[in-house]
């Protein structure tokens, strides 16, 4: 019998280094599995200050309507929800985006320009507000290294860790020529 | 006739890559993968009636006005169906004038997005009027023009 | 510049009601063949705002798609209370595109010229009324904003 040649499988990591290939849907019934898996995560901060012990039917309302599936290279890695503030015509949203434990900090910065893009060319946006707690490492990293404007710190809003802790302010904004 | 009543089972054809209620939604290659599709809800009372061509696309008859004998019409095509896309848009005037008993039958088209308005102009649409900056779409306010078909006699 | 008076949705469609052939077609609704309950659930279904200077009628109603877009109607015509409603909705909607859709032959298509809408379109046999269908005339002004 001949031998034949075997090619080494196609690596199914993403190398470190490189963004993936984003992709996102609703949140159907057969998602709701992987979510609630996310949401084991002690700092899986979305929507919520204590996510690991939330509800299921808590965690499905935190979801609601608006929240839509992130995924890298097919598999879900986080959630993301653009939420409007305040009047319609002036263009404000606010993001909600959460990746788990395990996704990198390029993947964070990667999402976010991902969605702000993708966003943007659906509708206007003048001003783009994301929040994060004091002790949120990830999404302060987050935050600095997409260089957004710090607005300041709203302090003693969040009970974290048996104390009142704050929520640091952060946005980028797109001034309207007109 | 290739149109059939909408089931909860056809729910994965009613979102599509195309700008929201336009008259005829292909799938456009340039999509950003994170924006948000078109999407058509199912029906909820007799202003509006969904029907679907079985695994290809939809065709939206909303905002169907009884006294002006009127519908606004939106059509939603999967990819990979567009050989079908002259006999949908018979069936699309045929239901809505024979079935519906319409006079009228009007739609959104953004130039921007390409549309095929060589299949919208076979079926008997024209062009009636264009409004400026009506939509949002590439990261910029966009024109969108009214097409129509007026049923003869 | 008139002042103009803010209706609730009840108050718009009485005053609809009262303005008899000019009101037909005002943001596309139709007093003579629709009730006030009517009236008042289309528009506010539209989120449209009606007011009312002098004895005119004057309303938009958003552009949902495009914030910075809104529909115009009015039930005379007099330009005085469109230009008034043109800068509340510049001032405090940061509006900057207008559109009227206008029964052909109605007398509020004089008040949107004066106001430098043009015409850019005429929608064939769009409405039913008095025996017969009817063209709607599409008429738009304003500048496309700038991208940000």
């Amino acid at each position: 019998m001949t031998p034949t040649a075997i090619s080494p499988a196609p690596s199914t990591k993403t190398p470190t280094g490189s963004a993936p290939g984003w992709s996102g849907r609703a949140f159907t019934d057969q998602d709701r599995d992987a979510v609630l898996a996310l949401f084991t995560e002690p700092d899986f901060y979305f929507r919520t200050w204590e996510p690991d012990t939330r509800s299921e039917r808590e965690i499905l309302e935190l979801v609601g309507d608006d929240t839509r599936m992130l995924l890298a290279d097919g598999q879900v890695v986080g959630l993301y929800a653009l939420e409007s503030e305040g009047s319609a015509h002036g263009c404000h949203y606010v993001l909600h985006l959460r990746l788990r434990a395990s996704a990198p900090l390029l993947w964070w910065t990667s999402a976010y320009h991902e969605i702000v893009r993708a966003a943007r060319w659906r509708h206007e946006i003048v001003r783009l507000a994301i929040r994060f707690a004091e002790f949120d490492e990830r999404g302060l990293r987050t935050a600095y290294a997409l260089g957004l404007t710090n607005e300041g710190t709203l302090s003693g809003v969040v009970v974290h860790d048996g104390r009142r802790q704050g929520k640091v302010f952060f946005s980028q904004i797109w001034k309207p020529e007109s | 006739m290739m149109l059939r009543g909408y089931r909860s089972g056809d729910h994965g054809l009613l979102n599509g890559p195309w700008p929201p209620g336009e008259l005829l939604g292909l799938p456009l290659a340039e999509w950003p993968a994170l924006a948000e599709p078109a999407s058509v809800r199912p029906p909820t009372d007799d202003s509006e009636e969904l029907c679907v061509v079985p695994g290809a696309g939809f065709v939206r008859y909303a905002e169907i006005d009884w006294v002006h004998r009127r519908a606004r019409v939106e059509i939603g095509l999967r990819p990979g169906h567009t050989e079908a896309l002259d006999l949908l848009m018979k069936s699309v005037t045929t239901h809505g004038f024979l079935g519906l008993n319409l006079h009228r039958l009007h739609g959104w088209v953004t130039p921007a997005a390409n549309p095929a308005t060589g299949a919208l102009e076979s079926a008997g649409f024209r062009r009636e009027a264009s409004v400026p900056g009506n939509t949002w779409f590439d990261g910029r306010p966009v024109e969108r023009e009214i097409w129509a078909v007026v049923r003869d006699a | 510049m008139p002042e103009i008076q803010l209706l609730r949705a009840s108050a718009a469609a009485s005053g609809l009601r009262g303005a008899k052939a000019e009101g037909r077609g005002f943001l596309g609704v139709d007093p003579v063949t629709q009730n006030d309950a009517l009236l008042a659930r289309e528009l506010t279904r539209q989120g449209a705002q009606v007011y009312r200077a002098g004895d005119t009628l004057v309303g938009y109603a958003p552009n949902h798609e495009q914030p910075r877009q809104a529909f115009l109607a009015s039930t005379s015509a007099d330009p005085e209370p469109i230009r008034a409603v043109l800068a509340f909705l510049s001032t405090y909607q940061r509006c900057t595109s207008f559109v009227a859709m206008v029964p052909a032959g109605a007398e509020a298509a004089k008040a949107f010229a004066g106001c430098g809408f043009e015409q850019t379109g005429v929608l064939r046999d769009h409405r039913y009324q008095s025996g017969g269908y009817q063209d709607v005339l599409v008429l738009a002004k304003g500048e496309v904003p700038c991208p940000s």
